[in-house]
């Protein structure tokens, strides 16, 4: 079995929110494992999420248990350079602030900063802000191969069957009796109809783990062990 | 030195920079202490709002090593040490440069690169003020060259009615807004990075009326003008343009002199009286409401323009002053009118329209922001200029707040 390069996937905070609000931190984990894909924040982000008033203390623990775990990592200048083996030019956290000072212009510190790490490293980041991708793209900026939303992830572990119906339900709950945002397709539906109608971006493929053109396009991801699932 | 050093050496505390950046205390403490290091992003927006150089909140180690780590806090808040001022003085100061550096940053995303016109106008001003003059002259010559570069005075109407827009279409911040408890009456300093600074004014509009503030925007303006290397000028109550107080500065002078000039030149006065047939000798009560009312000027001032041009003398100010105008004020011009009268006069639903809208809720003291600029901050939401986070942190606010106060742009720009 070839070993596949590291995949890197970084997260804003909206998206990070959610997931650990709906208790679904296995996600990063299972992406590790299964697929290769390492889940990274910017350390912008992590600022933003303990600061946020209305969820900064409920998510703060299941945060600090993630990074302690390492499911999810601060981006720091070691996975970098690990990364940079990979990129034509090496990759350094000075640039990617450069050009989220840059982003950061037009949009939230924390996506800013995450898209403008998924441009320099061209890899996926995990965002539900539309209107700041919409604001980006009216500018002119550069955006990642691929943005992906929380349901996004929601879904493609249900639709992988990592995460039963009951489970996927409760998500939906959870994050409605938040007040949550939510794809247009799952506000006044259930999740298992809701999700197949959203249009998953996230998906595996036989293939190489690799991104459509456009960065609202499906992003394939490869098994690690074909046998895993 | 730690970030702690140089924020306790401003006078400030750590939970009030905290808050103004919106991050949380827990957070902002870790930073103070050097436990971890602050993200540049917010580096950028503490050093500009403190006042000192980006660099100075990253490059601890290096600028020990250089032996250059002693960090003094920015002028302005050297003036704002003084036992006069209080926390509260110093928190809404922070806020206020919070804003400044906020208000160059949505014209660098809407406009490319802010609004610098107020440094041609303040250079052409300056060029032709002899400053070995007497300060009253100095603030007198200065008065005129603003009147003619900004078209006030013309027509022989006053320009109380403009004199916002004219400022900050120069690309200076006016921000009016309520500190109850604090004896800061106006002040004026430069906000921004220092590749980007501007002028900024402040008045206090707790318990003030319309047309005493008008005089002490010109009179702060008359600072920032003269007065760009002393950091900042802080006028606190029953300091600015006080009756006929006589003052020994020769900032005030200047700046007093500068503002009754703008607001109240004597060919404006003579104009007026002649238009409504006023004699300056044998005033009514009436009389000085329509000076007032048509020139936007407190009744203080108008008296003191009438004495200084020798038109009454010393009986007549004191009879002048003594004359309750408040009445016929509120007959003749809506600037006099109280809030309620306001309300209901143009209506409810007028009213409404930013009602709680402008304030910001980041930190403990909010501020009330200018129309104009929560109008610019919503245009560039609008237009996809800024993003709606963007525009949360512009507007100093919580985003969830964002779509609660404005719910028909949220969704207009939302998917």
């Amino acid at each position: 079995m070839d070993s596949a390069p590291e995949i890197p996937f970084i997260f804003d905070s909206d998206a990070l929110i959610q997931i650990l609000l709906a208790g679904q931190q296995q996600i990063f984990s299972i992406l590790i494992s299964d697929f290769g894909v390492r889940s990274f924040l910017m350390n912008e982000v992590d600022t933003e999420i303990r600061s946020n008033r209305k969820f900064g203390s409920l998510v703060k623990p299941k945060l600090d248990k993630a990074l302690k775990g390492q499911a999810i990592k601060l981006l720091a200048a070691a996975d970098l350079d690990r990364m940079s083996s990979e990129l034509s030019n090496a990759i350094s956290l000075s640039d990617i602030r450069e050009l989220g000072m840059d982003y950061g212009l037009d949009v939230g510190i924390g996506e800013a900063h995450t898209h403008a790490a998924g441009v320099l490293l061209n890899c996926p980041t995990v965002s539900n802000d539309w209107n700041a991708i919409r604001t980006l793209q009216t500018k002119g900026k550069e955006l990642p191969p691929t943005v992906l939303r929380s349901f996004d992830l929601f879904g493609f572990m249900f639709l992988e069957n990592y995460v039963g119906s009951h489970e996927s339900e409760g998500i939906l709950k959870e994050l409605k009796t938040q007040g949550e945002w939510m794809p247009p397709s799952l506000r006044n539906s259930s999740f298992e109809v809701g999700i197949r109608e959203m249009g998953c971006r996230l998906s595996t493929s036989l293939g190489v783990s690799a991104s459509a053109a456009g960065w609202s396009a499906p992003f394939f991801l490869k098994r690690v062990d074909p046998k895993s699932r | 030195m730690s970030l702690r050093t140089v924020i306790e050496g401003a006078g400030l505390g750590l939970n009030a920079c905290a808050d103004v950046l919106g991050v949380s205390h827990e957070v902002f403490q870790q930073w103070a202490d050097s436990q971890k290091e602050i993200p540049p992003a917010y580096a950028s927006i503490l050093a500009a709002t403190l006042g000192v150089k980006p660099e100075a909140m990253t490059s601890r180690v290096l600028m020990s090593a250089r032996g250059s780590a002693r960090i003094e806090p920015a002028a302005i808040w050297f003036k704002f040490s003084g036992d006069q001022f209080q926390e509260v003085d110093r928190e809404s100061i922070l806020t206020v440069r919070r804003l400044g550096h906020n208000a160059n940053q949505l014209e660098q995303a809407t406009l490319g690169q802010p609004n610098k016109s107020w440094e041609i106008m303040f250079q052409n001003i300056t060029r032709q003020v002899d400053l070995q003059a007497s300060p009253r002259d100095q603030g007198k010559v200065a008065a005129k060259a603003f009147c003619e570069l900004n078209q006030f005075g013309h027509g022989g109407k006053g320009s109380s009615e403009i004199l916002r827009d004219r400022l900050r279409s120069q690309g200076i911040l006016l921000i009016e807004s309520p500190i109850p408890n604090s004896q800061v009456e106006g002040c004026s300093f430069y906000v921004g990075d220092s590749s980007a600074q501007r002028p900024c004014i402040f008045v206090n509009t707790y318990k003030t009326t319309w047309f005493r503030r008008n005089v002490i925007i010109m009179h702060e303006l008359g600072h920032a003008l003269f007065d760009q290397t002393s950091g900042g000028e802080i006028d606190v109550l029953a300091d600015v343009s006080d009756s006929v107080m006589v003052k020994s500065s020769l900032t005030e002078v200047r700046a007093d002199a500068f503002a009754r000039d703008t607001l109240l030149p004597q060919k404006l006065l003579l104009s007026l009286c002649n238009q409504f047939g006023i004699k300056p000798t044998t005033m009514t009560p009436q009389d000085l409401a329509v000076l007032v009312a048509e020139s936007g000027v407190e009744k203080k001032t108008v008296v003191q323009v009438l004495f200084d041009n020798a038109l009454i003398d010393d009986a007549l100010v004191g009879q002048y002053l003594s004359y309750d105008i408040a009445a016929i004020l509120r007959q003749t011009t809506d600037h006099a009118l109280t809030t309620a009268e306001y309300i209901e006069k143009i209506g409810k639903d007028a009213a409404l329209v930013w009602e709680n809208k402008r304030f910001t809720s980041i930190a403990k003291r909010n501020l009330l922001l200018p129309v104009p600029y929560v109008t610019a901050v919503l245009d560039a939401v609008r237009t996809f200029s800024v993003s709606i986070s963007r525009a949360a942190e512009l507007l100093m606010i919580d985003e969830s707040l964002f779509f609660e106060r404005f719910p028909a742009i949220a969704q207009e720009v939302s998917e």
